[in-house]
């Protein structure tokens, strides 16, 4: 077995005393390197199992991270000396209850601990987004309906601020984890419109004087003259909402021909425009003013509330838990109870990690007192990340926490070790990645764009070959997105085919063996269009894994289960019970629902003197049901479709695995929500989820044997696969949507909704923007080192040229 | 006298007890008294054969009571807790301490502890905790440490004059009950049964322990463990499948966690088809019922069953007062008396409430009931009791009960010790403490239990499901039983859909294609305007809102939503220009507050949301009004009825028309929405010209037809059409009617929504739209662009959401 180029490194991540970073590239062996240092604390330093603190990003990582701990500890043992085997023995022993977790898990665990001294409800539970949106929407309702908020919120209303504008720019509030201090002064309108009205008049009688009746600055004048007389005959509260409106007609106008005086026009253009500059800033000063009222009314007066509702809950929301943790680690004397809990400290994924995480970890491994790493508090910290990979921003993850955490570990005597020997792809794969990234990341780290990584190529482990590789597409260059898509699909089918028919070899953990479908994958950023590609490969007969979108709640027979709850819930819906019954539930056609009509049928279940028989024989069904279902559960009416409906039966028959698999994930729903709320309430919250389109995880199908995976990058990242096709690539979207927004970074709040847009709304657009398209290149960078023995990357969408295309054999 | 302890397995002691009552006589059975810890425990042992009476201790000493003192009701120590002084810092804020401390202080007293000491904890000041929670049972309510006292006092026992006292059942005894065994040893013989090491070792050493075994060791119990969900069901059934074939013949009990667990566990029996009842009474569930149509957070539809489960002897009106009045009540007795008429006029039993109601006085001497508490205390109280005997079927109990039933086996339900790990507390560290809070919490006892029943031998079979961390022997799969017969002409019809809407290229009937017969039959007298532009929005929403005349029924809207603004936008308008009112923003909210009488709001709709539409309907109303230039001396008419002959006989309504200063007639369609321009036609942007059409023939005389934006979405815009424009699109209207005509007379009303138009962002009928699942649609409609053809002409664009 070769040794790896950067060996030397590798054992310096195991032996060295003093804190340690590793930059781990992809494909290099991070997990091992982990569980690797895990056992040489334990057996070299003789650490108990214990007194470390393995902080991995997700739950099933910490299983993962578990098994293979359990594994390499028993290898270890199988060939210890014997003053070894009982650390081995030990920490095997202790492993059940190894502080293997997640931050969110450790912080729990710490909020137990000493909590309850600090504010923390005795006993709380971790609500689920479900329950915390349900609170959320409680709490505040009765708030803002409060008759002492009342005139507050109707004022925003009335600025033309819509309400669900405000409930969702409160609920983004409250996500925060701290609100600043915003001051603006709302302008003068009345001034404003002073200043403007007795000019506009004189203009505009000067205009009806000099100009010809057809002139657009004449017409224009006397638009803005009324305008402005409408806005002063209107009652003052409603200024702010026509001001803002008042968009439109102003870029000045008129012909000279048209005037007497042509001066006067002249004259009458530099109004109108400084008119149009004055209105525009007197809407950024009125937008300001409003997100300043908000965000300190919310920040203020709900925030508090909020928490003290949810608290006074015994409740606690996900996010509570790093706050809270991150709170009470302040404390002297939690930090002393702390101080000497764990000799080694390692997180996992750490270039996924955010501020409050950072400093919950920090504290772990620096003296009381301090809030950073320590010259003189050494090797107890053992980070294992790769800033390349960083592609959770849309969930908090910052990659410059990860940038200043690596300065600091240098700073203060901790070191950097990067790690580049890649045991993933094959040598083709690692150039074209080594090139394209190589041209668009520093080599070193780079202050002033703390958001892009430094790039260190990967080293190959295996031999290279004279096998095609590697293949770059750039598809229809002139086509719609559509186009490109169907393009891309066709291409994308043809070269599966071809890989198949002609046995590729792909790499094993024995050997080479001729691939086959499950060691394909099609990688894409989002699921945008994806139909074009699973319906493409499916039409020429390619397995390909039934996808599991977030449309749970539009899905056939799910829709079908909510007209069920709602007919039953409320017999006068008629809507819900037609939608019973055209449904897969019962499968009737409008053809028959027209017969039932004409029959003299009724859509009200408890009707049933006339109709077809079909419905009827439903009718009947329901009505017998709905004389029951305020006493059961909801499990129970999904017994009830299930037992007297053919669709598990068509289901099971293997017409639609994916509806089956979603029919599962219902019964648990109903057990879940249904028997902790009730038929009602579930029945509500059910409703709501279907209407309102609320993206929810389809369940996941059972594989078949073999198939291609279709997988995001998101869901792709930690995994490989012997051909790894990358398609339907576009540039990342990123402008900000519209709404507030903070940057804690920057200090600022900033605003845009239509007609409003803040003074802030473009630094924080162009701070959002530059961080996006650093992530948009990670997240190429993952999506590309996915792939071990093959790499298709369909590149369609971008326009630049790519580095590297090998021409597929045979051509 | 004497008291005899018999220790051992659980299948060893149930083979010896089982025999030791089989042993005694006749009359020394009817002199006998079994004593359990719980009534339900009592109750299925009373259903053995030779089992003496049987009687749960609580309602023993219950008995022995003084008359003036009553057990704690339930939901005191939530009570207690409410009320109880406000803690030192830093614990006064801190949510929860004070039920947990309460609750504390109620394990400490189950398990017989006097007092904690001041010195045990310097964490709160337990004496004085202690103090005011005695001063409070010491006032007509007792709990179990004050009924140990007085049943101790009235020297009775159990069993008639020197019968046998059986103590069986208990998994864990405490200080006060092992003080009344001993009485009661004094006084007539005494035979207690535990499991081996659930009772220390000092207490056994006082009396004459003797070891029971079983004569031959049967071999290890067998277990079936289910770890995995099968296809198409999930562990819970799979369990059940496996157990239902067996309940009768080997008498199965069933461990549950909480009762939820339970619940799903009938479910899943239930579906194996054994006659579980998986419907609560209505005893059991019209008290929750009724709590929330008296709290007012219901819609219609649950009232509505309220209503039918009391058959109207109940008025929504006088529950809502009846809630009122309990969160007025100035003492606990008249909330009692409340919670009697509620069951007087429910007319139902509702035991459990209605003890609680006579018992929930003892608190007057204390303190009064506030609002907050009351409305939290109330929903806890179930009408009947939770200790209900039960189902012979297949009882479920705790561990710790269930493992002595004698032959019974034994199935954990979805959980087992591992989900229920120990509550942590902040006085865990308090050494005092510690023994008692473990003894009296049930999951220590379930973790010594459960290691009792993995190492019998004698055990014949126990069941688990997704139980991670129990070693069981011999796993084994439970293959499904085969599935319920099912009807073939409904699999044929369901394996139609899916073949033929979800997987056919073409529409079908699935998809809104009726016969021409059908068609026709279904297609009313006259057509109006507006339902013309529904085709033409979208085909399948004419047909099963104008045509089968299905409507949605929103059952309790939080919010004013755009239609409703539309109506009363519509009718306030109306009485402005009808009542010739001067234009003043007063004048215009009072025809807005008229419109909002007029045409009431759901009360679902909370008063904010009105007052909100209300207001802003008001500023915008008159702001259009004013921009219009007020005149409404010109108005010959509003919401004018016309009919006449377009290619169908036609009805239809215009907002207003006026009589113009220089002749001709001005028709005002009021928009509140997106302003479509009437001069470019097509199937969904129809109407204006068709009732310009309509004023023209009637009064020939020039017509200017004018959409009106009166809002600020519309920006107060306009969009007319002279009467020459409209002459000059009459022939490219007639086509698109046709082209209408033509698709409703061959029964296509097909999910193809305007492509010009946002016509579903507000559709009704989105929930049951066959077009939403667009990767389906998308592939049907490319492959009928004939259909296709009439929303594909030119013009028509900006056609978005007219109303």
């Amino acid at each position: 077995m070769r040794m790896p180029i950067d060996q030397a490194a590798r054992d310096e991540a195991l032996e060295a005393r003093v804190n340690l970073l590793i930059e781990a590239g992809a494909g290099t062996g991070k997990t091992t390197l982990l569980v690797e240092r895990v056992v040489e604390t334990v057996v070299h330093r003789q650490v108990p199992l214990s007194r470390i603190l393995l902080i991995t990003f997700m739950d099933k990582a910490q299983e993962e991270m578990r098994h293979r701990l359990q594994a390499r500890l028993q290898e270890r043992l199988e060939s210890a000396e014997e003053w070894a085997r009982p650390l081995l023995e030990a920490a095997l022993a202790s492993l059940p209850d190894a502080h293997i977790t997640t931050i969110h898990g450790y912080c729990q665990r710490l909020l137990r601990e000493f909590g309850s001294a600090y504010g923390i409800p005795l006993g709380f539970q971790v609500m689920d987004a479900v329950d915390t949106d349900r609170l959320w929407e409680e709490t505040f309702r009765d708030w803002v309906q409060d008759p002492e908020r009342e005139p507050v919120v109707l004022d925003l209303l009335h600025a033309g601020i819509g309400w669900p504008h405000l409930r969702r720019w409160a609920k983004q509030i409250c996500e925060w984890w701290d609100v600043p201090d915003l001051n603006a002064d709302f302008p003068n309108l009345w001034g404003f419109v002073a200043e403007f009205r007795d000019a506009a008049a004189e203009l505009a009688e000067r205009a009806r004087l000099d100009a010809s009746p057809a002139d657009p600055g004449r017409t224009q004048i006397q638009d803005i003259n009324r305008q402005i007389e409408w806005l002063a005959e209107m009652p003052r509260r409603e200024w702010p909402r026509m001001l803002a409106q008042w968009t439109r007609g102003l870029a000045p106008k008129g012909n000279k021909k048209n005037w007497a005086h042509p001066d006067w026009l002249t004259e009458q253009k530099e109004w109108v425009q400084s008119l149009r500059e004055a209105l525009a800033q007197i809407r950024q000063q009125m937008a300001d003013a409003y997100l300043a009222e908000w965000v300190s009314l919310i920040g203020r007066e709900f925030r508090p509330l909020w928490r003290r509702q949810r608290f006074g809950a015994l409740s606690l929301t996900f996010d509570d838990l790093l706050i809270e943790a991150e709170r009470i680690t302040r404390r002297p004397e939690v930090r002393q109870a702390l101080a000497n809990r764990f000799d080694l400290v390692m997180v996992d994924e750490f270039q996924d990690t955010d501020a409050l995480q950072a400093a919950v970890i920090r504290r772990l491994v620096s003296p009381i007192g301090e809030d950073h790493l320590h010259p003189h508090d050494q090797g107890r910290l053992f980070l294992v990340g790769d800033p390349k990979q960083s592609i959770y921003r849309f969930r908090g993850a910052d990659v410059e926490t990860y940038a200043s955490v690596r300065r600091e570990v240098e700073e203060t005597g901790g070191r950097l070790i990067p790690i580049t020997q890649n045991f993933r792809s094959v040598p083709a794969v690692l150039d074209f990645v080594n090139q394209l990234f190589e041209a668009r990341w520093p080599l070193e780290p780079n202050p002033e764009v703390p958001y892009i990584p430094p790039f260190r190529a990967l080293d190959p482990h295996f031999p290279d070959d004279d096998r095609t590789r590697l293949r770059v597409e750039q598809l229809c260059p002139a086509g719609s997105a559509a186009e490109k898509r169907r393009a891309e699909a066709e291409d994308i089918a043809d070269v599966i085919e071809r890989a198949l028919g002609e046995g590729w070899p792909v790499r094993d953990g024995r050997g080479e063996r001729p691939i086959l479908p499950e060691d394909i994958a099609l990688i894409i950023p989002q699921r945008t269009g994806l139909d074009i590609y699973r319906q493409t490969l499916e039409s020429r007969h390619i397995p390909v894994a039934a996808q599991a979108g977030r449309n749970f709640f539009q899905q056939d027979e799910i829709r079908g289960l909510f007209h069920l709850f709602q007919a039953l819930a409320n017999p006068e819906d008629a809507l819900a019970a037609a939608g019973w019954l055209l449904s897969p539930w019962v499968g009737l056609t409008h053809q028959e629902l027209a017969d039932h009509r004409l029959k003299g049928g009724s859509w009200r279940y408890g009707e049933t003197d006339h109709g077809h028989p079909a419905v009827l024989k439903w009718w009947h069904r329901l009505k017998s049901w709905h004389d029951k279902f305020w006493r059961v559960d909801a499990e129970t009416v999904l017994d009830w479709a299930m037992a007297a409906s053919a669709l598990p039966a068509v289901l099971e028959r293997g017409e639609d695995r994916a509806a089956l698999a979603n029919l599962r994930q219902m019964r648990e729903l109903c057990r879940d929500f249904g028997d902790r709320w009730g038929i009602f309430e579930f029945a509500r919250w059910f409703s709501g989820q279907v209407l309102d389109e609320v993206p929810f995880d389809e369940a996941r199908v059972p594989g078949r044997e073999s198939e291609v995976a279709v997988s995001t990058v998101h869901q792709a990242k930690g995994l490989e696969w012997p051909f790894v096709i990358v398609a339907n690539w576009k540039p990342k979207r990123t402008a900000l949507d519209s709404g507030i927004h903070y940057n804690p970074r920057l200090g600022a709040v900033a605003l845009r909704q239509e007609p409003w847009l803040s003074r802030e709304w473009a630094r924080l657009e162009d701070d959002h923007r530059r961080r996006e398209e650093a992530e948009g290149d990670r997240l190429l960078y993952v999506a590309l080192t996915r792939a071990r023995d093959y790499l298709w990357f369909y590149a369609s969408f971008l326009d630049e040229r790519f580095p590297s295309e090998s021409p597929v054999e045979g051509e | 006298m004497s008291i005899i302890v018999y220790t051992g397995s659980p299948s060893a002691v149930h083979r010896h007890w089982a025999a030791r009552l089989e042993s005694l006589a006749p009359r020394e059975r009817n002199a006998a008294m079994v004593m359990t810890p719980s009534r339900r425990l009592a109750s299925l042992l009373a259903r053995l054969p030779h089992t003496p009476p049987a009687l749960a201790v609580d309602d023993w000493l219950t008995e022995m009571l003084p008359q003036n003192i009553m057990p704690l009701p339930s939901a005191s120590w939530y009570i207690l807790s409410q009320y109880m002084p406000k803690l030192p810092a830093p614990w006064h804020e801190t949510p929860g301490l004070p039920l947990a401390v309460a609750e504390l202080v109620k394990e400490g007293r189950s398990a017989g502890v006097a007092a904690i000491s001041p010195e045990a904890s310097g964490q709160l000041p337990w004496d004085r905790i202690w103090q005011w929670f005695d001063e409070k049972l010491n006032r007509g309510g007792a709990d179990a440490l004050r009924m140990y006292d007085y049943a101790l006092k009235t020297g009775k026992v159990p069993a008639k004059s020197g019968g046998f006292v059986f103590v069986y059942g208990f998994s864990d005894v405490t200080a006060p009950f092992i003080e009344l065994m001993r009485q009661w040893g004094e006084k007539g013989p005494v035979e207690a049964w535990f499991f081996t090491n659930t009772v220390d070792a000092g207490t056994l050493r006082r009396w004459r322990a003797r070891q029971v075994s079983l004569p031959e060791p049967q071999g290890a119990g067998e277990t079936l463990g289910i770890r995995s969900a099968l296809e198409g069901l999930d562990s819970l059934d799979v369990l059940a499948r496996w157990v239902a074939p067996q309940i009768h013949d080997h008498g199965w009990v069933a461990v549950s966690p909480d009762e939820r667990d339970a619940r799903r566990l009938h479910r899943a029996l239930a579906r194996c088809g054994l006659p579980v009842d998986v419907e609560r009474s209505t005893e059991e569930a019209l008290w929750p019922l009724f709590l929330e149509t008296s709290r007012g957070h219901s819609g219609a539809a649950v009232q509505r069953h309220w209503h039918q489960a009391v058959r109207g002897r109940v008025s929504v009106d006088w529950a809502r007062q009846w809630w009122e009045r309990a969160m007025q009540a100035p003492s606990w007795a008249i909330l009692g008396r409340l919670v009697e008429e509620a069951r007087i006029a429910h007319q139902v039993e509702w035991p459990h409430l209605s003890r609680w109601a006579q018992d929930i006085q003892i608190w007057d001497a204390w303190f009064p009931p506030q609002p907050e508490s009351t409305a939290q205390v109330l929903p806890q109280i179930p009408a009947v009791s939770p200790e209900q005997p039960p189902s012979s079927l297949l009882p479920v109990l705790p561990l710790h009960e269930a493992a002595w039933i004698p032959n019974a086996q034994v199935l954990f339900m979805a959980h087992g010790r591992s989900t229920r790990s120990p509550r942590t507390s902040p006085f865990d560290q308090d050494g005092a403490i510690r023994p008692w809070v473990r003894r009296a919490r049930g999951y220590a006892t379930d973790a010594v239990i459960l290691q009792q029943m993995l190492n019998d031998a004698g055990l014949k079979r126990w069941a688990t499901a997704d139980v991670e961390d129990v070693e069981a022997a011999g796993w084994e799969d439970a293959a499904p039983s085969e599935a319920p017969p099912v009807d073939a002409s409904d699999l044929d019809r369901l394996q139609g859909w899916y073949r033929q809407w979800r997987e056919s290229p073409s529409y079908s009937a699935y998809t809104g294609d009726l016969t021409p017969e059908t068609a026709s039959a279904l297609m009313p007298h006259r057509l109006s305007p507006s339902a013309l532009e529904d085709f033409g929005k979208c085909p399948l929403s004419f047909l099963l809102g104008r045509l089968l005349r299905i409507s949605p029924v929103d059952d309790e809207p939080r919010e004013v939503d755009a239609a409703m603004a539309g109506q009363w936008a519509h009718r306030a308008l109306e009485v402005m220009v009808e009542e010739r009112r001067i234009l003043t923003p007063e004048a215009v909210q009072a025809a807005v507050e008229t419109a909002v009488r007029d045409l009431p709001a759901p009360p679902s709709v909370a008063r904010f949301f009105i007052r909100y539409q209300v207001d802003r309907l008001s500023a915008e109303l008159y702001e259009a009004l004013l921009r219009d230039g007020w005149a409404p001396g010109q108005a010959a008419d509003v919401e004018m009825n016309l009919t006449w002959e377009r290619i169908w006989p036609m009805a239809g309504r215009v907002d207003r028309v006026d009589q113009m200063p220089g002749g001709g007639l001005r028709l005002i369609d009021y928009k509140t929405g997106h302003l479509a321009n009437p001069a470019k036609p097509s199937p969904g942007n129809l109407q204006l010209l068709l009732y310009q059409d309509a004023l023209y023939h009637r009064y020939r005389t020039p017509v200017t037809a004018e959409l009106y934006g009166v809002s600020q979405r519309a920006q107060y815009g306009r969009r007319q059409v002279t009467q020459a424009e409209a002459d000059a699109l009459r022939s490219q209207v007639d086509e698109i009617l046709a082209g209408i005509k033509e698709r409703m007379d061959q029964g296509q009303f097909r999910p193809v929504p305007d492509p010009r138009s946002d016509a579903c962002r507000m559709c009704a009928f989105k929930p049951v739209c066959p077009a939403r699942v667009t990767e389906y649609a998308g592939v049907k409609a490319r492959q009928d662009p004939d259909y296709q053809s009439l929303w594909m002409g030119e013009g028509g664009e900006d056609n978005a959401d007219a109303d």
